[in-house]
């Protein structure tokens, strides 16, 4: 920072803080994450693909367009009034694809909601409580971790059903084991610090402490574990679609749409192809942000 | 102060250093016009506060400095008779931890937690002695005791000593091949002061016993007064002022050099309010103009601001880089003369 | 050590009954009744109920759980909703495929990895770490369905050099092990970068410059022996995310192995099946990350202490 020829005896409090602090936190935060070219691209293409999914019917009409079968215009390739060109029953892809943002965008942040809820609640009681309580939760969360991600979500779907909002508990739930971790550990790494003693000192109570002291001081890491999950989350709802157990044909979901497109996959190779490449830029997107935003909001982990 | 240096004495010499480090958004100039001299078998004590480049400069000794951010834009360093920056990488390599060696700050993260301490000396000796690996954890042993650690240790990895027993096997680890010149930077910082007295004394001793030189860097007057023959005050990457150890506590000249001793407190006098230094240090990538110390110093002229100080010397040994001796060799300090107290220099 | 060990299996047996126990417990509460599974068209309410009688399905939850879990130590896991098959021999034949894809794509890629990972650390700026950012994204962020669909495309359909499903000669293990081991390539790859980018910035590396050691050695005996210990961890708790990717993999290349054994039970509604493959895939998991923490004790001398003085693992 360059001296500024006043005199620093007669300057205000305000004037200091004008010449000595040019930016405040945020403001930086967002210059650090601006400054990540590759963050601001999946800013991007997410803000892409949230506007298309929010004016999806102003685009492209859901019953007529992205649904009814059109046999007379089977298989054409991209043209200007089929962008991505036609599925196996005419209809076009470009809007069954922005149509499916709607589901996959719709699960996926849903479904990190519902496990970032259950998470904090585990995670900061486990991290807040510690002793006896912290190690039963933590095994119990132990138990969760074994059973992998995407074979939980199987379970609780074939359990409970596949509809969508099934979908959104069991992707959700199978979130929560690598979720609460997070949480616990940054409510661990903040629990001992002054201000959390200061508002013990004066009396505060635990509930009110964990969420007005503790989890704000958190919020870095969730956020960005948030983010990545996100990223999975996407993916997941796919890979469920595509097995067969999750939002089933004519839905235009982006896994299904390339479980149906598999049987013409030899000659129409582009039908696999582009729904692909949709859950692909998203999960991307969401990546590049995540990571971005914890170089912003994080600087303990920035190398 | 190269003219007066009797060469011959000189153990360590560096002229005119100048270090940048580059980077897209800003060019750091951590060292400007750096001169030093180290003489054989005498300690110089390199003070300054933090940030003011004295770690920078004991790196650039190793020639150390990371590439390609870190760029020697001037200057020469001699140690024990050789040109340290025409070096090539290999020969580098044969001279750390041979002819000069370095402890650093940090014991804690200095050493390689998943090696045993005595394969972490032996490797030194290996390198450069050309020691057997037998042989090589034998003399590892011998040093470890040297230093006053139990040889069977040796087969101990870090985590299981503390911090003082760490600082000593850095230390059994730096004097390993007897140096000529040993640097430690701040190599009690980070432990106890009772700890401190220990390592500081082990360190006065092996130095005596292996005749060599030592360049300790310190922001801590207390040891400089306790272990050092010569000092040297360091400020936003130049010496501002030099000399003996009498010269520095007893003669100072330089207002830095003032403030520094003003913001220690005075067993003697505690009444006495503590006068920290105004400010801070400059800003190494956007220095002011002229003497570097002005916007912080009580008696800045009109002339520092625009041109930098010639070295002014009052004797063989001492001189400070200043305005306010232009045309005299009278202290100008408002402290005037300092009269020795017990509590500093004994 | 050896108490160690035996201290962690004893407490494993907790965590594998609790996967059984939350496994079971989904599958119980969800709606519907397996006798319409299993009798489709041939249902009655008299055989209904009789069927009920038999299998125990009238009895208490904690009564079932227990009897379950009792015949499971014994390795009887009951008998297929479907083909009226032990689920047993079921297991027997699907294990050996998914225990081999899972062994050649970890084989894979850490061996790929790793060094990409340090080379992409030891030269940060150059192209080669540019590369590796990019393709670590790729791995991370295509879904390995699609990935594995694009590969039959190439190889099997375009330059027919592979079959596109099937687990028929080792050729066909080669498109799934890729397809698998990608994206953990991805992730493992940058683990190992940025572990091998902190450990050369770390004071011992100074250090061991400072007392004259070749910089070869110093990246790859004091840097490295200290970067390989996080992306090891990790490794371990891959195992789960490989077998989440294992049933979409084999779902996609035909394999009969534990995941297909799952996604068809889990589509036939036979639930026997399900909670086995299920509970089982989940013990495999428990198994692993118990050797991980091992391996990392035996790595690191810090940990090792720790576990020998009888603390306990984070």
């Amino acid at each position: 920072m360059s001296t500024p020829s006043v005199d620093k005896k007669t300057m205000s409090r305000r004037e200091y803080m004008k010449t000595y602090r040019k930016t405040s936190r945020l403001k930086e935060m967002w210059d650090v994450f601006v400054a990540n070219r590759l963050a601001v691209l999946g800013l991007i293409i997410i803000t892409i693909f949230v506007l298309l999914a929010l004016f999806a019917n102003v685009i492209a009409d859901y019953d007529t367009v992205a649904i009814a079968s059109n046999p007379v215009d089977r298989f054409q390739g991209p043209s200007w009034k089929h962008l991505l060109g036609t599925d196996e029953m005419g209809r076009d892809i470009f809007a069954r694809i922005i149509h499916g943002a709607r589901i996959s965008l719709r699960i996926g942040v849903l479904s990190v909601l519902v496990g970032l809820v259950f998470s904090c609640i585990i995670g900061a009681t486990a991290g807040y409580l510690g002793g006896v309580a912290d190690d039963i939760i933590m095994r119990i969360i132990d138990i969760m971790a074994c059973i992998p991600r995407i074979v939980m979500a199987i379970a609780i779907v074939a359990a409970f059903g596949s509809s969508e909002f099934n979908m959104i508990m069991a992707l959700g739930i199978a979130t929560i084991a690598s979720m609460s971790r997070v949480v616990r550990s940054a409510v661990l790494s903040v629990r001992d610090t002054e201000y959390v003693e200061a508002a013990k000192a004066v009396g505060q109570n635990t509930p009110k402490i964990v969420f007005s002291h503790i989890l704000v001081n958190c919020v870095a890491p969730i956020i960005v574990q948030s983010t990545l999950a996100i990223a999975t989350n996407v993916m997941s709802v796919s890979s469920l679609s595509f097995l067969g157990m999750g939002i089933a044909a004519p839905a235009p979901e982006w896994g299904c749409m390339i479980a149906t497109a598999r049987g013409n996959m030899r000659q129409y190779p582009f039908l696999v192809i582009a729904p692909g490449m949709a859950i692909f830029l998203t999960s991307m997107a969401f990546n590049l942000v995540g990571d971005g935003l914890r170089d912003a909001l994080d600087p303990k982990l920035k190398r | 102060m190269e003219e007066i240096t009797n060469t011959n004495n000189a153990l360590l010499e560096i002229e005119d250093l100048h270090i940048h480090f580059v980077s897209k958004v800003e060019t750091v100039k951590a060292i400007n016009g750096l001169n030093l001299v180290v003489h054989k078998g005498k300690t110089l004590g390199l003070v300054g506060e933090t940030g003011a480049g004295k770690t920078t400069t004991a790196l650039a000794i190793l020639n150390m400095i990371a590439k390609p951010q870190g760029r020697i834009v001037a200057g020469r360093i001699t140690l024990d008779g050789e040109d340290i920056f025409s070096k090539t990488e290999d020969q580098m390599e044969g001279i750390r931890g041979n002819t000069v060696s370095m402890i650093f700050q940090d014991p804690m993260t200095s050493l390689n937690p998943v090696m045993t301490v005595g394969d972490q000396i032996a490797e030194v000796l290996q390198i450069h002695k050309k020691l057997s690996k037998t042989a090589a954890a034998k003399e590892a042993q011998k040093m470890l005791e040297t230093v006053g650690i139990p040889g069977a240790r040796s087969v101990e990895y870090p985590h299981q000593f503390s911090g003082g027993m760490k600082q000593r096997v850095l230390i059994a680890l730096g004097l390993a091949c007897t140096p000529k010149l040993l640097i430690a930077d701040e190599p009690t910082t980070a432990l106890d002061v009772t700890i401190q007295a220990q390592v500081l004394e082990l360190m006065k001793d092996l130095k005596d016993q292996m005749n060599m030189s030592m360049l300790m860097i310190t922001h801590d007057l207390g040891i400089v007064a306790e272990v050092c023959d010569e000092v040297a005050v360091m400020y936003a990457g130049a010496i501002v002022e030099s000399g003996t150890l009498e010269d520095i506590f007893d003669r100072k000249r330089h207002p830095y050099t003032e403030g520094l001793f003003n913001s220690l407190p005075d067993v003697n006098n505690r009444t006495q309010s503590l006068k920290p230094i105004g400010g801070q240090m400059p800003n190494p990538a956007d220095l002011p103009q002229g003497c570097s110390f002005h916007p912080r110093c009580e008696y800045a002229m009109p002339k520092c601001s625009q041109e930098e100080p010639p070295t002014h010397r009052f004797s063989e040994t001492h001189c400070a880089k200043c305005w306010l001796y232009e045309n005299t060799d009278q202290c100008m300090l408002a402290s005037q003369d300092y009269v020795p107290s017990q509590g500093v220099s004994e | 050590m050896i108490r160690y060990i035996g201290k962690r299996l004893l407490l494993m047996l907790p965590v594998v009954i609790g996967v059984i126990f939350v496994v079971y417990l989904i599958m119980y509460l969800s709606p519907g009744d397996a006798t319409t599974t299993i009798l489709g068209t041939s249902w009655t309410p008299e055989g209904a109920e009789a069927l009920r009688e038999q299998l125990g399905l009238n009895q208490p939850f904690f009564k079932q759980f227990f009897t379950y879990l009792f015949h499971f130590f014994q390795g009887d896991l009951g008998t297929s909703y479907i083909t009226k098959e032990a689920v047993i021999n079921q297991v027997r034949i699907s294990f050996p495929n998914t225990a081999l894809l899972v062994l050649i794509s970890m084989t894979l890629a850490v061996a790929v990895s790793i060094p990409i990972g340090i080379r992409a650390a030891v030269k940060p700026n150059s192209f080669f770490s540019a590369f590796t950012t990019a393709f670590a994204l790729v791995g991370i962020a295509a879904p390995g369905f699609w990935i594995a669909l694009l590969l039959v495309l190439l190889f099997s359909v375009k330059l027919g050099w592979l079959h596109a499903s099937g687990l028929e000669t080792w050729k066909d293990a080669i498109l799934p092990s890729i397809v698998l081991a990608l994206s953990f390539m991805a992730s493992i790859s940058r683990m190992m970068r940025s572990s091998m980018i902190e450990a050369l910035g770390m004071d011992y590396v100074r250090t061991a410059r400072a007392k004259g050691v070749k910089k070869h050695r110093v990246i790859y005996r004091h840097a490295l022996g200290n970067a390989l210990l996080p992306p090891l961890t990790v490794i371990g708790s891959y195992i789960g995310e490989m077998l989440g990717g294992a049933v979409i993999c084999e779902t996609v290349f035909a394999i009969p192995g534990m995941g297909r054994l799952m996604v068809n039970a889990v589509l036939q509604k036979d639930t026997p099946s399900v909670l086995a493959s299920v509970s089982i895939m989940a013990i495999c998991v428990a198994i692993m990350s118990l050797i991980t923490d091992l391996a990392y004790a035996f790595f690191d001398p810090r940990i090792k202490a720790l576990y020998m003085r009888g603390g306990k693992s984070k």
